[in-house]
């Protein structure tokens, strides 16, 4: 057994985690790393279940080309025959890569050099671009440098929290639990959610403001206003280190921005609005988080620079517990940012425009072919693969047919390509489905090397398996085609620390403090050094010193200088306006899309853990029962969803926290496991001018329902082909695959047993005359392997893992398996699966709140559940504020619930 | 204690299961009441003659048939009389004669006469070797015949694919008998089963190496050379099946010759009315060799109940006179009537009206079935309005007496999954 300390590969909270391996690496187990400084041992339910995420099924083990399984040497050729072809016919302009936050720093790195310093275009852009570039361009804009300025100790330090776009308590658990548990200690400290959606999130807001879709910008454009008439205004700091002040000011009071307007606009209580500006005002200690309620927006730069224009106007930047502070989807999406991984950046921090930076990094690179003109930003790279203008691109470590806007016409724009190149570690993407050549790629786990989180700080990624098949990490395959191409001297990677070395090296590279973005420091590394380094925040200027150990830097700013040309934060005009897009008869409702507490991104990792297949099974659209009456829909009901895009197929839910007029769905789900759920095909490709992140919080739908005949279940232990629906979805629970289907066209046994004959030889089965119900199961030599259930009204029941677990036991009852529990204990319905870490369902939880325990502790003590990580904590409140507290019982009597769960 | 003398005279004609059981239900009710005699044509006082083809098959003894034990009889102090058969009865005078002569007077007269087996009347019906096994002597007989010689070599016909012909076709192949069945209908005990219910049982016995013989027409039998025998029965398509014994178990058929001689209203079998009173004053019947409302009877359940009823009955009859008014006394009313056929191993069930339901069901009919071929495991139910109407079980007929109770009660039951499968959430504990 030997422990490896890595970092978790989900969201942008950068977990440490500490791994155990046994020594023949079949047992794995993954808990969180105690000398993290982002977690400090914590972890959330993702990265708890990441041991079950390593097996290799769904791996693509082979380089493909053209279909066909191919050797590197082959593959690696027919890339680069491929791109070099494009471009000698086509010019440079004509290739493209789109990569991902989910690339380690190296392999980014590599990318990066390859096409805008040797290939000569900057036709490179990441799917952070979906993410964070709104972020960065307004950070660029503002203070000169994408740079965050504080850290996460500062949520906790401060004495107001404002949690604006962001449903952290699902999306970041592990930050989330670090400010409840600084609540906790400090009751004082208040916090304002601002979202148009109740949240897990929400939950622990002192106020909530549940504004209008898309109102974001009005709020903090009211807040400017309200803070410039204010005692809060900090001259002496606007002064010293911001330029443009009185411009700002002139403007401000220019737009119809005072808080009645704006608690019009917002659709909020004015009073509570009120309640927040002055809040602001009297509390020095002002940390404002902003995600992708800010980022995803039309506007988004603009908002996300007012939120950074009230904190500079009270000089509450960059100082313990006062601070703007963005923080990020992804795990690597801020290491992509440090080596320009976006098609507007160059290296380092530096900038594509600037004849400086580009004369700087042309030398150090020793090329004469770096692109000289910003590239295609992600929507438009792949109009222009639409349009025919790219005709080479090459796909890594993302799902674009998922996750861009407009998808299906990315979908189209790939299916039209001259060569679809894809990197992946999953062999069935709905993008590797598009792909001419499949390259596979190591996955977490087996690769090696840096990332960097919401809070700078740098921190290893270390594989600790072989790597299987012949998946290769990223960074020697993109070093692999650079060489094909001719650049070997500038390729010549060994391994991932040589990358790491000359990535530091440009970044102090004629830096001399005029750059955010250096560690010099780390590149004297020598390989051990590296595979020992600790976490640590950069900036890491070379005069820190790598033996006396490293000092990264938590705070920036705090000196108030800034890296624009004046070293002042600059405040640039903003326009707050309306959304350029509004909801009408046609289609009158707002889609907000975003993520659940379970799964990641198109859950090609998540869906591997049955664990965390249970908390949400299927793709959902939630409404406010208001709009469920008046489309005479009902929870549990399938509906249509409607955009000028595209439509989805989603099972409804009730949700009293969604506002009236807004509907919300998940971002998961896509065409390997559900029939019709990418959301984003929904989603206008209406993109921030300034940072071109698209806006996909705010897209009108209309939403209807589908009727059907039938709904039915079907678990199986493969992948079967399905008869006609109108609805799927399946999910893997530890090797079962759970179908749930629904349709209009009659199906009956014949047909089913035709379809399913090469599976199964012999079937056992419930017949109705009047077709309202119909059971099979199938079985082979080897014992069970199909289940169906059907039935004209609802969603057959089933006990699900009752069923995985009598899947295989040779005595099981045939009656109990047909009804899909065990009939001779009939008990009652579990519930919903909420805590997902300690596996205990709602149910559990509503008798231990009856009988007696009144907070989450105490049902923590007695069911165990929220005491990993703690992500279910806001259900268990909403569980003890919906469970009527029955008199409380002797402790004794329900010790019961104790030992059933231990 | 009263003079004996004024006890009322109690005359029960015929000694099967039915008499066995209205004398319990008597003696219980009315212990003493009446001066009871009882005649049977058989030698034996009555016996269980359902546990004939476990007989037969080795699976009973013969010492468990007996309903009551002769002691029993005596310190009842009820007069037995068998192997004596009623020849006449004098309904005007109230006196009964047997074969041998004896005059029995009542007051009360039961007739409990049974039924005969039902013979088929084909050419050569008559020859030795072929019986009924409708009595203990029948079934001696063939216990004798198989005992004498090696039944390794033997093979037995069995015409009828009902009840009592399965179980006595499974009783001779548990002897070692090559037993092959032939039955005038599509699948076997039909009146009880469904046609898929069928199937499985049909599958079951070729799994015991009995031979089936759906839709059979026999023709005629065919005697060995000597003319003593039966050699073997001539099929309608040409098949001979050769046999040393042949077992006709096509029907019963209500013995009520001397009730014909009688001015008792006879349709196929004794008119009585609920309370089991023939049109006769003093004179009643139950069992098989009456009906109500044209109902007949074959199964032991509704007898039981009749001797129930007609035990009540007759003690008012004994306090009041034979006209007394038995309003208040719930009369005997139609029930479902639940087979189970009891061959070891073979678990099959019906119960309801098979006669109402027809597949596919008809507008207001739904039925569900389960059906696990490998396990040889099928159920079937059929609703009607909201009510279970009738049910079938093969393999497994755990659930059985719950079908059984809800399809009697008229219970409104959802036609569900879980009504199919584990129906015991249906009834009150």
């Amino acid at each position: 057994m030997s422990a490896v300390e890595s970092t978790c590969p989900y969201c942008g909270v950068g977990c440490g985690v500490s791994v155990d391996v046994s020594d023949d690496a079949t047992q794995v187990s993954v808990k969180g790393d105690k000398t993290h400084p982002a977690n400090a041992g914590r972890l959330c339910v993702k990265g708890s279940a990441l041991a079950d995420t390593l097996g290799l099924q769904s791996r693509l083990l082979k380089p493909r080309v053209d279909g066909l399984q191919a050797s590197w040497d082959h593959a690696l050729s027919a890339v680069s025959k491929r791109l070099s072809d494009t471009v000698a016919r086509y010019g440079s302009e004509s290739v493209a890569f789109y990569v991902s936050g989910q690339l380690l720093t190296e392999d980014y790195y590599v990318a990066n050099k390859l096409l805008k310093g040797f290939i000569g275009t900057a036709n490179i852009d990441t799917n952070s671009r979906l993410c964070m570039s709104t972020a960065v361009a307004a950070h660029k804009r503002v203070l000169g440098s994408d740079t965050v300025p504080g850290c996460y100790e500062d949520l906790e330090l401060a004495d107001l929290l404002i949690i604006t776009g962001s449903n952290m308590a699902w999306t970041h658990p592990v930050v989330y639990q670090r400010i409840v548990a600084a609540k906790q200690a400090r009751p004082h400290m208040k916090i304002v959610v601002i979202d148009p959606r109740k949240t897990a999130t929400s939950e622990l807001a002192d106020l909530h403001l549940q504004l209008a879709p898309g109102s974001d910008i009005w709020l903090f454009d009211g807040l400017l206003a309200w803070l410039l008439d204010s005692t809060a205004i900090d001259a002496r700091y606007l002064n010293d280190h911001t330029e443009n002040y009185s411009e700002l000011v002139k403007q401000c009071r220019q737009r119809d921005n005072d808080i009645s307007s704006i608690a019009q606009r917002c659709q909020v209580d004015e009073d509570e609005l009120r309640t927040f500006y002055q809040w602001f005002v009297r509390t020095a200690r002002t940390v404002t988080v902003f995600s992708q309620g800010i980022n995803q927006s039309a506007h988004g730069v603009d908002q996300a620079s007012l939120i950074l224009y009230c904190h500079l106007v009270t000089g509450r930047v960059g100082k313990p517990g006062a601070s703007p502070f963005s923080i990020t989807g992804q795990p690597n999406a801020m290491g992509g940012r440090e080596v320009g991984g976006l098609a507007n950046q160059l290296a380092a921090h530096m900038d594509i425009d600037n004849p400086a930076h580009h004369a700087l990094v042309s030398e150090f690179w020793q090329t004469q072919k770096l692109a000289t003109t910003p590239g295609l930003k992600a929507v438009d790279m792949f109009r222009a693969v639409a349009d025919g203008k790219i005709r080479f691109i090459w796909i890594m470590a993302t799902n674009p047919v998922v996750s861009m806007p407009e998808a299906e016409l990315v979908r189209n724009a790939l299916a039209g390509c001259d060569h679809v190149v894809v990197s992946d570690c999953i062999a069935d993407t709905d993008t590797t489905r598009m792909a001419d050549i499949l390259l596979p790629a190591a996955a977490w786990g087996e690769k090696s090397g840096t990332v960097t989180n919401s809070e700078r700080c740098i921190s290893r990624q270390r594989g600790f398996l072989p790597l299987p098949g012949s998946s290769r990490p990223d960074w020697w395959i993109i070093s692999q085609v650079a060489k094909h191409l001719g650049f070997e001297h500038a390729f010549d990677y060994q391994c991932a620390a040589d990358i790491f070395r000359e990535h530091a090296a440009l970044s102090t590279y004629k830096n001399g403090g005029t750059r955010d973005f250096d560690i010099g420091a780390l590149m004297q590394l020598d390989n051990a050094q590296y595979d020992a380094l600790p976490p640590v925040q950069w900036p890491l200027t070379p005069a820190s010193t790598v033996s006396s150990g490293l000092a990264g830097k938590a705070r920036m700013f705090a000196d108030g200088r800034f890296y624009t040309p004046s070293g002042r934060a600059r405040f640039l005009s903003v326009a707050p306006g309306s959304l350029p897009q509004t909801t009408d008869a046609e289609f009158p409702l707002w889609l907000n899309t975003g993520r659940i507490r379970d799964q990641w991104h198109t859950m090609t990792r998540t869906g591997l853990s049955g664990k965390l297949q249970k908390h949400i099974s299927e793709p959902f659209v939630e409404l406010h029962p208001m709009d469920l009456q008046l489309r005479g829909l009902h929870a549990g009901d399938l509906a249509l969803i409607s955009s000028r895009h595209g439509q989805c197929v989603m099972r409804v839910r009730d949700q009293a926290g969604q506002s009236p007029g807004s509907v919300f769905m998940p971002i998961h789900w896509n065409d390997t496991v559900a029939s019709n759920a990418r959301v984003d095909k929904l989603v206008s490709a209406i993109c921030d001018p300034i940072s071109g992140q698209p806006a996909f919080k705010q897209t009108p739908v209309t939403v209807s329902r589908l009727s059907v005949k039938w709904q039915a279940v079907l678990v199986s232990s493969r992948r079967l082909t399905l008869p006609s629906a109108s609805y799927w979805s399946t999910r893997n629970l530890d090797g079962l695959y759970f179908t749930t289907l629904a349709g209009e066209k009659n199906i009956d046994a014949g047909l089913l047993k035709k379809l399913w004959a090469e599976v199964a030889t012999s079937w056992a089965e419930i017949e109705d005359s009047h077709q309202d119900s119909l059971r099979l199961i199938g079985r082979n030599n080897a014992g069970l392997q199909i289940w169906f259930a059907l039935q004209t009204t609802t969603v057959p029941e089933v006990d699900e893992d009752w069923l995985s677990a009598s899947w295989q036991q040779e005595n099981i009852s045939m009656r109990d398996l047909v009804l899909g529990c065990d009939a001779g204990n009939q008990s009652e319905a579990k519930g919903t699966l909420v805590c997902t870490c300690m596996q205990v369902y709602e149910k559990t939880i509503q008798q231990a709140i009856a009988s007696g325990c009144t907070d989450t502790a105490k049902i923590g003590r007695k069911t165990r559940a929220g005491t990993n990580c703690g992500s279910c904590i806001p259900e268990l409140n909403r569980l003890l504020v919906s469970t009527a507290a029955a008199p409380a019982v002797q402790c004794d009597t329900s010790s019961k619930i104790e030992e059933s769960l231990c | 204690m009263p003079g004996q003398e004024h006890k009322p005279k109690l005359l029960i004609v015929g000694f099967g299961m039915a008499a066995g059981r209205l004398l319990q239900e008597v003696q219980l009710l009315a212990p003493g009441l009446f001066d009871i005699t009882v005649i049977g044509e058989e030698p034996q006082a009555a016996y269980n003659r359902i546990l004939l083809s476990p007989l037969l098959a080795g699976e009973s003894e013969a010492s468990i048939l007996p309903l009551q034990t002769s002691s029993w009889y005596q310190s009842n102090g009820i007069d037995v009389q068998t192997g004596d058969p009623v020849t006449d009865l004098d309904v005007e005078q109230r006196v009964a004669h047997t074969a041998s002569g004896k005059q029995y007077p009542w007051d009360l007269l039961v007739l409990a006469t049974g039924s005969r087996a039902a013979r088929l009347p084909l050419p050569g019906a008559e020859l030795s070797g072929i019986v009924s096994l409708r009595t203990l002597d029948e079934a001696n007989e063939v216990m004798a015949r198989l005992n004498n010689e090696t039944a390794s070599d033997r093979r037995a016909v069995v015409v009828g694919g009902g009840v009592l012909g399965l179980e006595a076709a499974c009783a001779l192949q548990n002897r070692g008998v090559a037993t092959t069945v032939v039955h005038n209908a599509s699948w076997p005990m039909n009146r009880q089963l469904d046609c898929e219910a069928g199937e499985y049982l049909a599958a079951t016995l070729a799994a015991r190496n009995i031979r089936f013989i759906s839709d059979a027409q026999c023709d005629h039998f065919v005697a060995t050379a000597d003319g003593a025998r039966v050699a073997a029965l001539q099929m309608g398509d040409g098949e001979t099946l050769a046999c040393d014994l042949v077992i006709m178990a096509v029907g019963i058929i209500p013995e009520v010759s001397l009730a014909r001689q009688t001015k008792l209203s006879v349709a196929r079998a004794i008119n009585v009315d609920g309370w089991l009173r023939s049109d006769v004053t003093g004179v009643f019947a139950l069992g098989e060799c009456c009906e109500i409302d044209g109902e007949q009877f074959g199964l032991v359940a509704p007898i039981y109940r009749q001797a129930q009823v007609l035990a009540e009955v007759l003690q008012r009859c004994a306090t009041s006179g034979a006209k007394a008014d038995v309003s208040d006394i719930a009369p005997y009313t139609r029930q479902a009537l639940p087979t189970r056929l009891k061959v070891s191993g073979v678990h099959v069930f019906s119960a309801g009206c098979l006669d109402d339901v027809v597949e596919p069901p008809a507008h207001a009919q739904r039925s569900l079935a389960w059906r696990d071929r490998d396990n040889l495991e099928y159920r079937r139910l059929w609703w009607q309005e909201g009510r279970l109407q009738a049910a079938v079980m093969f393999g497994e007929i755990g659930d059985s007496a719950i079908y059984e109770q809800l399809i009697e009660q008229q219970v409104p039951v959802q036609a569900t999954v879980r009504a199919l499968l584990t129906p015991n959430a249906l009834v009150q504990p």
